[in-house]
């Protein structure tokens, strides 16, 4: 069976509107792919900069997978949110990038975006925070029901992810 | 001929095993011309630049032995320039012409004591040794008898010390001494978090070494003037060994091929001693042995854990087909007029490509409210899809044609109505496996019809920006012989497809067959 | 080899340090190596600490040219070494840093960004106004991904670090790395 091993950090967020910024990440995975070794899922710590602009966190990651197919290929899905003064978690974006398929070292973007409320409902979240989260998160993987969200733009999480292929050529796969 | 004991079991093995066989040769070239009588002064004498040396010591330390050989030889120049420093002890000595090498050496073992003159006649009496070490060392002396050469050594808990002053009790010493307190006072409890463990760990890895053992191996280079020794001490070598983390120190470090050498002004003239030092430690199969076996048992936990989770089947494509894995993430927009906007996107296939599931060839995004002054859209939209290439049409057509992706860009206003806001499309790069990014500027249609590609209408305008990647892999029986074949050259995938035995084998079974037939037909027509 | 084992050498040094370092301070650096179950070290010093670097003029960078050299030994690319940087200023503290070895064969320059844990308390605040900081008692804890939840930390810099990799063994245990870096 062919091994990917997923070595990196979750780097830093640029272009949100608050620093103090945490975030949830988890990977993605077909039904044909297991974990071997290293966490699925994490939170990094809270991060913030007085020199403005990026959130930094470099958090690792470091994920061993063996796989017997090519579907489902792993996909890092994040959340990103913001921790005020009062230690309460506002919600400021879902992101979801596919990693990398070819071996060797990548820095790469993530865009994110939270939902986009009515009018009301954004008007409430400009004094109070918060704003609406999915209930169902489940809605960002699927298709289907697409239409019925709306969202707006929010920051970029970059990440440095280095792959790490084994046996794939056996199976006659060739990626680079 | 003695050897070089080995020293796999004390160096590190990666990088300095390739420095040990080096040296290890040119030692026995000129180990061979130390046992004779040479005229000549075979070494160049450069001065040794001195670093410690850091070893890794996964055997234990009682098995540590070191051979010292040395000898002072007279300087060369007889008559030594009156105007150079007689103090520049760093100057390189002359060689001499005729000088006969009479080498001594002694292997000392790990904190084993070797007296000096001055020490044999100390310890002999036994109302001299107070302390149980010094009574140790009378015992020692009583059974081997008195020191030779100039060479000794000053084991742990002599006292010796070559440092100038003592090292201040540092803040991470307090600590470490004071954490049994310290414990008490942390309470956490976290099922993730093994406080204990961490909190162990980081005191026990703490840097700067609180159990080391030290050694020092002296020479007394003085000399007799009128029957009184005048003694003149001279460190040659510190050995640290630090228990904790089983690292080694030796400053300076292990010499074979050139001799460290200190100038002597004695009253008879300028004199050089001249030593080596090397590592005599005998090596223990055992401990590779033993890590041998821990090896192949990780080993092999490791296949066991993988077949049981996996197992073997990868599914292959037919033999065939060429299998095309497309990852597509639409990225972001910008520059649209209107602020809520989806893009819808979907896949053409020519001639020669099918889908398994052709409803993965096409779908849309979230509706996305733009922001700020570009009007930005993060769509972060992922999805996969299986496209399958007939590898016979290679034969036929050379080149396939590719496939496109048409991605359509619509504006969802109020009251529910939808407009058309760009188009934009790109070949897919079938062709070359990896990733790929783009940046696609869309156009749309002025006139009244939008949605579909209209011949009437030519008046375009620019519009906003695309960005997408797309991550491609090949899967192909094809390639599997080719990768066992040893290296794989960057051939244009469809010459390495078109190439492949399969083909052609299979072509060569069609034409078979179609000769074959018309022969049938034509022994059918003549009968 | 033939055991299964592959080798990993790293050697370099840890350049400088860019903290907006007030002149007449004095900064040093610890590292420590990290890595995984299966990874074995088998030469070279696993922690240091480097020389207290003082500063002459405001904003200088600090400058350590501290060198690192160690070798490795795994069965397994989990667990790949990372590097944990503790940095001190006078006798507090100046952040901590984390950073993967590179995965690819040759020189690379790393960015190690650090940071420090704010006291998420008022009287932590106040305590840092006076100088005593929090510190994390265990710096490795940041290489792995348990137990630094919801620690709040600042950003206070970055240091440069120059590694050489070199690998042995890698390959023919079917790992691919990509294109060696140009």
């Amino acid at each position: 069976m062919a091994e990917v091993h997923i070595i990196g950090q979750i780097n830093q967020a640029k272009d949100f509107p608050k620093q103090h910024l945490f975030c949830k990440w988890h990977l993605q995975i077909g039904n044909n792919w297991r974990v071997i070794s290293g966490k699925r899922e994490g939170q990094t710590q809270v991060s913030y900069s007085q020199f403005g602009g990026t959130t930094t966190w470099s958090f690792p990651i470091d994920i061993h997978l063996a796989t017997a197919g090519l579907q489902g290929w792993p996909k890092i899905y994040i959340e990103v949110y913001h921790l005020d003064w009062l230690g309460r978690s506002h919600l400021f974006g879902y992101g979801l990038v596919t990693v990398p398929t070819s071996p060797g070292s990548h820095t790469l973007d993530c865009y994110t975006w939270r939902p986009f409320g009515s009018l009301r409902e954004r008007f409430v979240q400009y004094f109070l925070g918060g704003g609406l989260q999915l209930k169902y998160p489940d809605l960002i993987f699927s298709s289907g029901e697409r239409y019925k969200l709306s969202t707006e733009a929010m920051g970029v999480v970059s990440f440095d992810l280095s792959v790490l292929l084994r046996n794939f050529t056996n199976y006659g796969i060739e990626y680079n | 001929m003695k050897t070089v004991g080995s020293a796999e079991s004390l160096v590190p093995n990666f990088i300095v095993v390739i420095d040990d066989l080096i040296s290890k040769n040119v030692f026995r070239q000129s180990e061979a011309k130390l046992e004779e009588k040479p005229a000549k002064m075979e070494f160049s004498l450069e001065k040794l630049t001195k670093y410690t040396g850091y070893y890794r010591c996964p055997d234990d330390i009682k098995n540590f032995k070191v051979r010292i050989k040395y000898v002072q030889v007279p300087a060369g120049d007889p008559d030594p320039d009156p105007e150079k420093d007689e103090d520049d002890d760093d100057e390189a000595p002359k060689p001499p012409d005729e000088v006969k090498f009479e080498w001594q050496s002694k292997v000392i073992g790990w904190q084993q004591k070797h007296f000096s003159k001055s020490e044999s006649d100390f310890y002999s009496d036994p109302l001299n040794c107070v302390s149980d070490l010094e009574k140790s060392f009378h015992e020692q002396l009583k059974e081997q008898g008195e020191g030779t050469g100039e060479v000794y050594t000053y084991v742990q808990g002599e006292g010796y010390s070559d440092e100038e002053f003592a090292s201040k009790m540092t803040r991470l010493q307090y600590l470490v001494e004071n954490t049994d307190e310290a414990k008490d006072l942390l309470q956490v409890e976290d099922d993730d978090f093994d406080f204990t463990k961490h909190l162990q760990s980081s005191i026990r890895n703490n840097i700067i070494p609180t159990h080391v053992e030290k050694m020092y191996i002296i020479a007394d280079l003085g000399e007799s003037i009128e029957d009184i020794w005048i003694k003149d001490e001279r460190l040659l070598h510190t050995l640290k060994y630090e228990a904790n983390t089983q690292v080694l120190s030796v400053y300076p470090d292990f010499t074979t091929v050139e001799p460290y050498f200190i100038k002597l002004t004695h009253s008879d003239g300028i004199k050089y001693f001249l030593y080596f030092l090397e590592n005599y430690s005998e090596a223990s199969d055992e401990y590779n042995r033993q890590e041998r076996e821990v090896l192949q048992k990780v080993t092999e936990y490791a296949r066991d854990v993988k077949k049981r989770v996996i197992g073997n089947k990868f599914p292959l494509p037919p033999k065939n087909k060429l299998y095309v894995y497309l990852f597509l993430e639409i990225l972001s927009a910008r520059n649209f007029e209107y602020p809520d906007v989806y893009v819808r996107y979907y896949i053409d296939l020519p001639d020669g490509w099918c889908c398994e599931r052709p409803e993965t060839l096409q779908g849309r995004t979230r509706t996305c409210h733009a922001v700020n002054d570009e009007n930005l859209l993060h769509f972060g939209h992922c999805s996969e899809t299986v496209l399958q290439y007939n590898l016979q049409n290679l034969s036929e057509t050379g080149v396939p044609k590719t496939p496109y992706i048409y991605f359509e860009v619509f504006s969802q206003g109020s009251w529910g109505r939808y407009r058309t806001e760009g188009l934009a499309y790109r070949n897919l790069p079938v062709s070359q496996p990896g990733r790929h990014s783009y940046n696609l500027s869309c156009f749309r249609f002025t006139q009244g019809k939008s949605a579909a590609i209209d011949k009437m209408v030519v008046d375009t305008v620019g519009t906003g920006e695309l960005k997408v990647r797309m991550n491609v892999v090949h899967q192909s029986q094809a390639f599997l012989k080719e990768f066992s074949e040893g290296e794989r050259t960057d051939r244009f995938i469809y010459e390495k497809l078109n190439s492949s035995s399969l083909i052609k084998s299979v072509d060569e079974v069609l034409h078979a067959f179609r000769r074959a037939r018309r022969n049938m037909l034509e022994v059918r027509k003549d009968l | 080899m033939g055991d299964g084992t592959f080798l990993v050498s790293l050697s370099g040094q840890i350049e400088w340090l860019d903290v907006l370092a007030p002149s007449g301070t004095s900064w040093y650096c610890k590292y420590e190596f990290y890595s995984g179950p299966d990874w074995k070290l088998i030469g070279g010093l696993e922690a240091g600490l480097s020389q207290i670097a003082n500063v002459v003029t405001n904003g200088d960078k600090v400058v350590l040219n501290f060198p690192i050299e160690v070798q490795f030994k795994s069965t397994n690319p989990y667990g790949w070494p990372q590097i944990v940087l503790s940095v001190y200023k006078d006798m507090q503290l100046g952040g901590y840093g984390r950073a993967h070895m590179p995965l690819k064969p040759g020189v690379h320059a790393l960015d190690v960004h650090l940071s420090r844990p704010i006291s998420s308390s008022m009287l932590g605040s106040v305590f840092a106004f006076f100088g005593y900081h929090p510190e994390l008692v265990d710096v490795k804890t940041l290489a792995t991904t348990t137990g630094n939840n919801l620690i709040r930390m600042e950003t206070t810099g970055y240091a440069r670090i120059t590694v050489n990799v070199v690998t042995q063994e890698f390959k023919n245990l079917g790992y691919d790395i990509g294109k060696t870096k140009d």
